[in-house]
């Protein structure tokens, strides 16, 4: 059911938009249309601009950023890789950045810059990759690399529990959930400019390889007769991946299942060419993402819902169907 | 029989004491305990404030936490106790103090003993903290420290007035949670004369409040504990929001108000003073 | 136009040498069949003419050392058809004979008219133009054989090296096939193909290279190199040949004692 590419892609930019809007209208406090309206136009309360200005925006623009890098990564992923399950969270990825976040956070060492957050969160998570290319990377099944991806992503974790059970603040350990299932509760724009340089720089090198990754079709040396510098493809998705990824996971945690699903779901609407996905799995991450941290407000919990847990329910029953009834993995 | 008669009442003097000290007590018998043992940090408190240092046998591990415990100086180098019902064994206490001591977790594995214990009651107002002061100072055999604290107490509160003014404060703690009435730092504020948002949004002793919904109530004040000026982890980033940036803040260490102590004193003497500071600067402006 | 000249080139795999000093030259116009037993190293001299293994010795397409050339240079001047049919993704044929057009398009630019036009003609050529919406995973063995084929059509390189390109086709099919590279030598190319069938091999190139244990053990017409003498040595077969037509029919009698 292949739609026109044009038309695929306003959809999605459409949806995304409706999810961004809901973003911006909600939230713990009512602010009425025409207040909205007024900080919008410069003449609003103070009360209204710096809700809508410091707190919902900065949160519905990493809503965007994070999500697109995500759904992105995991397109790339599962191109390069030619396997069905590949995504950051899956590879162990997610939570290896978070990791590099915690340490960097408690043990003061962000207090040093606030580009050592980042920049820690991006090298643990460019460390997994590697030793995951390592352990699986020549392997012809799937299987070894989802088994690798594992083991590094329980390492990861593990690292992340140690962490913060060794960090001098006794509050620490109650931070667990947050970093291992991620939320985007109270970020501010100081967030924004950590992650979106970090997205920026990932984006353009996971895009970079759109042919290359159509090429592999062949396999390796199909591909690289086709004059495909699989190295320098491997580096670029390598380097994207973890630089995307870090800076995404530095500010939000680990938030799972959105490279898994948004590129499944897009695929049957293209031509199933592992370049044409890359974009929509893109904006549809960045929806989908938006419309989670959409549902963690509207729902109302005692304890804030983690993000996670929204995409993990609404994404996986969503996956399944979509699993019977396609009937086949591609 | 006048000699029967007078044997008779030292006998029954005897009795008598022995049934007192054999009922489960919460009054400890009369003269100075020689070995105090306190298993909760806010009876920590109190017996540091209130006995000879060679009195005490044993206080709690936060204790010396110059982060949580006031007294946290005079606590260096007295042993600690881990909350091990062996180590009480072993010291074999004729005081012990606890809130309560009773129904704690080690009294319940040691309850074959007898020991004297001393149950007090949280203190959530100062009038509650004068009368656990005066418990406390009764059981350790200084009765007169006890007096003299309260007094000393209540004539630097005297001093304070109301800086406050009516004006509105919350006291928000990391990852947003609230403090509400009922509670030792309500009552702090009201002393302050400052109106407790938590009383005014109508919310239970501790709930927990979005940064969006801080900045819709635009309090005149924010109370922090001032172990959260330092960004630590994501609970303390969120009081450094940008949102809530322009409220004016009092930062008051956890130290002087987890715990109904003397130190509810220092916390109400430093309050007045940032209070003080942050209103001239206003009318400054 | 190009010539591709192999000089004294030896492969190794691991430990293993699995060409040793390889001479060739290929020409245009022609259709060379490398052929010879099991392991015998075809395929990896293959995979050395397209720079996808290191060799030492020196593989030379058009005076130019393979080493040394850029991969879209290379990737321009020598199409490559592996061995395997391999095919990761369900893409359409007509996407995937498209892939074929990828050494000549520029880093971000989409395909134009002369690609078009190329893959037209390479649709054409291989007959699969009844094929072209259908997803190229869900084709028979055949189809999919001449789908890959038109794939490598697609790049227009005027030399063509194809691994195998007979593997898991009906005789009718394979027939196909060999007029196809026959052609594509006819037009001026350079086609090499790695062969194991002898009799096509026989029946349709110019030229044979005899590969054993990764030596060249004869060059010459398909008269010229499959005489009984070696087949006898190379397969360990006793064979009869005859010449029928224009080439060599082989009888297999039985195994050489």
């Amino acid at each position: 059911m292949t739609i026109s590419r044009p038309l695929l892609i306003t959809g999605l930019l459409a949806l995304t938009l409706v999810a961004a809007i809901g973003s911006i209208l909600f939230g713990p406090v009512h602010l009425s249309l025409a207040r909205m309206i007024a900080a919008f136009t410069g003449h609003g309360d103070r009360i209204a601009t710096t809700i809508l200005f410091e707190l919902r925006l900065p949160r519905m623009l990493l809503g965007l950023g994070v999500g697109a890098i995500l759904g992105l990564a995991g397109a790339a992923l599962q191109g390069y890789l030619r396997n069905p399950l590949a995504e950051p969270s899956v590879l162990g990825t997610s939570n290896a950045a978070a990791l590099g976040a915690v340490a960097a956070l408690y043990f003061g060492l962000a207090e040093l810059h606030p580009v050592v957050l980042p920049i820690l969160a991006v090298l643990c998570a460019l460390v997994s990759l590697m030793a995951l290319f390592v352990l699986a990377g020549r392997s012809e099944s799937p299987l070894t690399l989802i088994l690798a991806g594992i083991a590094v992503a329980t390492l990861a974790t593990a690292g992340v529990s140690l962490a913060l059970n060794l960090s001098p603040n006794p509050f620490a350990a109650m931070e667990i959930m947050t970093w291992l299932l991620g939320s985007l509760e109270n970020r501010s724009f100081e967030h924004v400019w950590i992650a979106y340089p970090c997205i920026a720089i990932g984006a353009l090198l996971l895009f970079w390889d759109g042919r290359a990754l159509d090429a592999l079709t062949l396999g390796e040396d199909g591909a690289q007769a086709l004059g495909v510098d699989i190295q320098r493809t491997r580096i670029r998705l390598l380097l994207g991946t973890a630089i995307g990824v870090g800076g995404a996971v530095a500010v939000s945690g680990a938030i799972g299942f959105i490279g898994l699903i948004v590129p499944h779901l897009v695929r049957p609407l293209t031509d199933r060419s592992p370049s044409a996905i890359l974009l929509p799995s893109a904006i549809g991450g960045a929806a989908l993402l938006t419309f989670a941290d959409l549902a963690v407000r509207l729902i109302d919990t005692k304890n804030e819902l983690k993000l996670g847990v929204v995409t993990a329910f609404l994404g996986v029953p969503v996956f399944l169907i979509h699993l019977m009834r396609e009937r086949r993995l591609w | 029989m006048a000699s029967a008669k007078l044997l008779a009442l030292p006998l029954l003097a005897l009795g008598g004491a022995a049934l007192w000290a054999g009922a489960p007590a919460s009054m400890p018998p009369p003269g100075k305990p020689k070995r105090i043992v306190s298993i909760n940090l806010c009876a920590d408190q109190l017996v540091l404030a209130l006995a000879d240092r060679d009195q005490i046998a044993g206080v709690t591990r936060n204790a010396t936490s110059t982060e949580m415990s006031g007294e946290a100086a005079k606590a260096r180098g007295l042993p600690v106790i881990k909350n091990s019902a062996e180590q009480i064994l072993a010291i074999d206490p004729d005081l012990i103090v606890g809130m309560p001591a009773s129904r704690s977790a080690p009294m319940r594995a040691l309850k074959g003993h007898k020991y004297n214990l001393l149950d007090l009651d949280t203190a959530n107002t100062v009038d509650e903290i004068y009368a656990s002061i005066r418990q406390t100072a009764v059981a350790v055999g200084h009765p007169e420290r006890g007096e003299a604290l309260v007094a000393n107490m209540q004539a630097r509160l005297a001093r304070i007035g109301k800086p406050g003014g009516g004006k509105v404060a919350a006291y928000y703690q990391r990852r947003g949670f609230m403090t509400g009435t009922g509670t030792l730092i309500d009552d702090l504020m009201q002393r302050m004369g400052l109106v407790n948002l938590a009383a005014k949004l109508d919310k239970p002793p501790l709930s927990q409040l979005s940064i969006e919904e801080m900045v819709a109530a635009q309090p005149d004040y924010l109370i922090v504990e001032s172990a959260t000026d330092r960004i630590a982890d994501q609970g303390t980033e969120m009081l450094h929001h940008p949102a809530i940036a322009n409220i004016p803040r009092i930062s008051i260490p956890q130290a002087w108000t987890v715990c109904g102590s003397a130190a509810y004193v220092q916390a109400a003497e430093g309050m007045a003073t940032q209070l003080a500071r942050l209103q001239d600067r206003t009318h400054a402006r | 136009m190009v010539n591709i000249r192999l000089e004294n080139v030896a492969v190794a795999l691991g430990k293993r040498d699995v060409v040793r000093n390889a001479s060739a030259s290929f020409v245009p116009g022609t259709l060379t069949g490398i052929v010879g037993p099991n392991g015998a190293g075809k395929s990896t001299l293959a995979r050395a003419m397209l720079a996808l293994v290191p060799h030492t010795g020196r593989i030379l397409v058009d005076d130019a050392e393979v080493a040394t050339m850029s991969r879209a240079e290379l990737a321009k001047r020598v199409a490559y058809l592996p061995q395997g049919q391999t095919l990761h993704w369900p893409l359409t044929v007509e996407r995937l004979v498209e892939l074929g057009r990828l050494p000549h398009l520029a880093p971000m630019s989409r395909i134009g008219e002369a690609d078009t036009a190329a893959i037209e003609r390479a649709i054409e050529r291989a007959d699969v133009a009844g094929l072209r919406e259908r997803v190229a995973t869900e084709l028979s063995g055949g189809e999919r054989a001449r789908v890959l084929l038109a794939r490598a059509l697609a790049v227009e390189a005027p030399a063509l090296i194809a691994d195998e390109p007979l593997a898991s086709l009906d005789p009718g099919h394979q027939i196909d096939v060999m007029e196809l590279l026959q052609s594509e030598a006819r037009a001026g190319g350079v086609v090499i193909a790695v062969l194991h069938d002898l009799t096509m091999a026989a029946r349709y190139c110019d030229r044979l290279v005899l590969i054993d244990s990764g030596t060249v053990v004869a060059d010459g017409t398909p008269a010229e190199v499959l005489t009984p003498a070696n087949l006898k040595s190379v397969y360990g077969i006793d064979a009869r040949v005859e010449l029928t037509g224009d080439w060599p029919t082989i009888t297999t009698l039985g195994r050489s004692r």
